[in-house]
């Protein structure tokens, strides 16, 4: 039997095969794979079932509220989906489910090892250029251009900034 | 040095001599970093990837981290090459097949490799033959030191080095071995190895990397964890598993030759038979039958190949070597037959 793909995304393996029945006896049938039909859950009309599934605890399906990083535009939502993160930003912003996601894994969450040198004022000025940057992609998609050109001057001046800096600290 | 030309020749992890390879072939090591001024692969525009694409490049250039190498733009080369560079443990299938800007540097000799834009910005990957994480990994941090001079990487004085995924971060150090594990799948005691290296937080693949299945008695093992240990725990760790491993093979390899020679000498002549024979050969009945070859030649059962032509053979009768070599597209049905004929002349058929 071919597999599937899920209506919704159109992308991963249907595994989950959701028949409804109209009163009418009409029935209509949707295939999803597991990450849509999660999403898909949250947005129906709560029925006995689902206040079953609550009391026992299955709603611990992260159903937060979802958060966007002021960076790079990822969501909680899809960071739990794909399980990819959008930026350096993220780990803070997330902290929770990064952390829980760190101490399963890895069993730990303190990084022994090796470090790069330079401070936070270096990580303070690149979380700033990331959301230059964001702001710049966003603006040439709203096709305000003059905005888009305001930005790329500021990301220019941090980065001769970054640059001159690198070379003292090589000198 | 450019592709056309590394494809002819034997990978930088096949080199026999330096280091003893009959059960460890090849050790790895592998470090991923982003950089901080921009996003990670999944919110990059396609400006962000080009210029990370550039700005890698010029340092890589700058630093002569890679002394002499060649550039190659995943955009630019045909899935053949793509294949290939698979083949040799260049590139993984993540950045073959991925979309967007993205490439690999490769120093000349193919000992050390730089993946740009792959899951994170920059994937460094040192390999060195037999039993060598020592060596892999001194490569990959000299890489590691000269970069992190140049840009600046996105780092979390908690989290360390901060990747893609949760499952790289802290380190981003993967450390790798291939190991021949075949007297232990045939005295049956391969399970047990397994459950004990799992134990152990370490993770087991086949031939090639994540997602592939065991093939020829060829197995990855590498650390799960990043987070929490220092690089030098981590090596440490995988060496002494390794290790252990490496003699409970050869303790099953004596056991073979002192307890069963005949079916085994059986076993590796039919493997030989069928190699200097057949008409038609797939890749995976090739693995399979030089992985027993292989074994022969460690045990001395056989004598009159070397284990370095054993190394040419599985590498150049990989499908995209076959079709580099032809230098065109071949259907699998006359791959296998070109397959089959490429290895019964090289074995002096």
């Amino acid at each position: 039997m071919d597999s599937q793909k899920c209506q919704r995304c159109g992308k991963a393996e249907a595994k989950i095969h959701v028949t409804e029945i109209s009163p009418e006896g009409e029935k209509t049938q949707i295939h999803l794979c597991d990450a849509c039909y999660n999403n898909n859950k949250e947005s129906e009309v709560p029925s006995e079932f689902s206040l079953q599934e609550l009391l026992s605890g299955i709603g611990k399906k992260e159903d937060v509220p979802d958060v966007t990083c002021p960076s790079c535009g990822m969501t909680l939502k899809k960071f739990i989906n794909t399980e990819r993160l959008g930026c350096a930003n993220d780990y803070d912003l997330f902290k929770e489910n990064i952390e829980s996601r760190l101490e399963h894994f890895h069993d730990a969450l303190q990084h022994v090892g090796r470090a790069p040198k330079g401070g936070t004022q270096m990580a303070e000025r690149s979380a700033y250029l990331r959301s230059l940057r964001y702001q710049l992609n966003a603006a040439i998609a709203e096709e305000a251009f003059e905005h888009a050109a305001r930005l790329r001057d500021e990301i220019k001046v941090l980065e001769e900034d970054n640059n001159s800096e690198e070379d003292n600290n090589d000198a | 040095m450019t592709l056309d030309d590394i494809s002819s020749r034997p990978a930088a992890w096949q080199k026999v001599g330096e280091h003893n390879t009959e059960v460890v072939v090849s050790t790895r090591a592998r470090l991923a970093r982003n950089l901080a001024a921009y996003p990670f692969k999944p919110r990059m525009s396609a400006q962000d990837r080009e210029q990370v694409v550039g700005l890698l490049k010029d340092v890589l250039h700058e630093t002569k981290v890679i002394t002499e190498g060649f550039y190659v733009d995943m955009l630019e080369v045909d899935a053949i090459s793509r294949k290939l560079m698979m083949e040799r443990h260049l590139i993984s299938h993540e950045l073959a097949e991925a979309v967007g800007q993205r490439g690999v540097m490769v120093q000349d000799d193919e000992q050390v490799s730089v993946m740009i834009n792959e899951e994170d910005h920059v994937r460094m990957q040192a390999v060195a033959s037999g039993f060598a994480f020592d060596t892999a990994f001194d490569l990959v941090e000299q890489c590691d030191t000269a970069l992190s001079n140049k840009l600046d990487y996105a780092f979390h004085p908690k989290y360390g080095y901060l990747t893609t995924c949760t499952s790289n971060a802290g380190t981003g150090l993967r450390a790798s071995a291939m190991l021949h594990l075949p007297a232990l799948a045939i005295t049956n005691e391969l399970e047990q190895v397994f459950k004990t290296i799992s134990r152990l937080n370490l993770a087991v693949r086949g031939f090639y990397g994540e997602g592939s299945a065991p093939l020829g008695h060829y197995y990855q093992i590498s650390n799960h964890v990043t987070l929490g240990k220092s690089e030098r725990e981590i090596i440490d760790n995988i060496s002494a598993v390794v290790a252990e491993i490496a003699k409970s093979e050869k303790r099953a390899r004596h056991t073979l030759l002192t307890k069963d020679l005949t079916r085994l000498s059986d076993r590796i002549f039919r493997a030989k038979g069928l190699l200097t024979s057949s008409r038609i050969l797939t890749s995976e009945e090739a693995t399979v039958l030089l992985s027993m070859l292989r074994l022969g030649v460690n045990l001395d059962i056989v004598k009159d190949i070397d284990l370095a032509k054993i190394n040419e053979l599985v590498l150049f009768s990989q499908p995209a070597h076959l079709q580099k070599r032809e230098k065109c597209e071949i259907p699998a049905n006359e791959r296998d037959m070109l397959r089959s004929e490429y290895i019964r002349t090289a074995l002096g058929n």
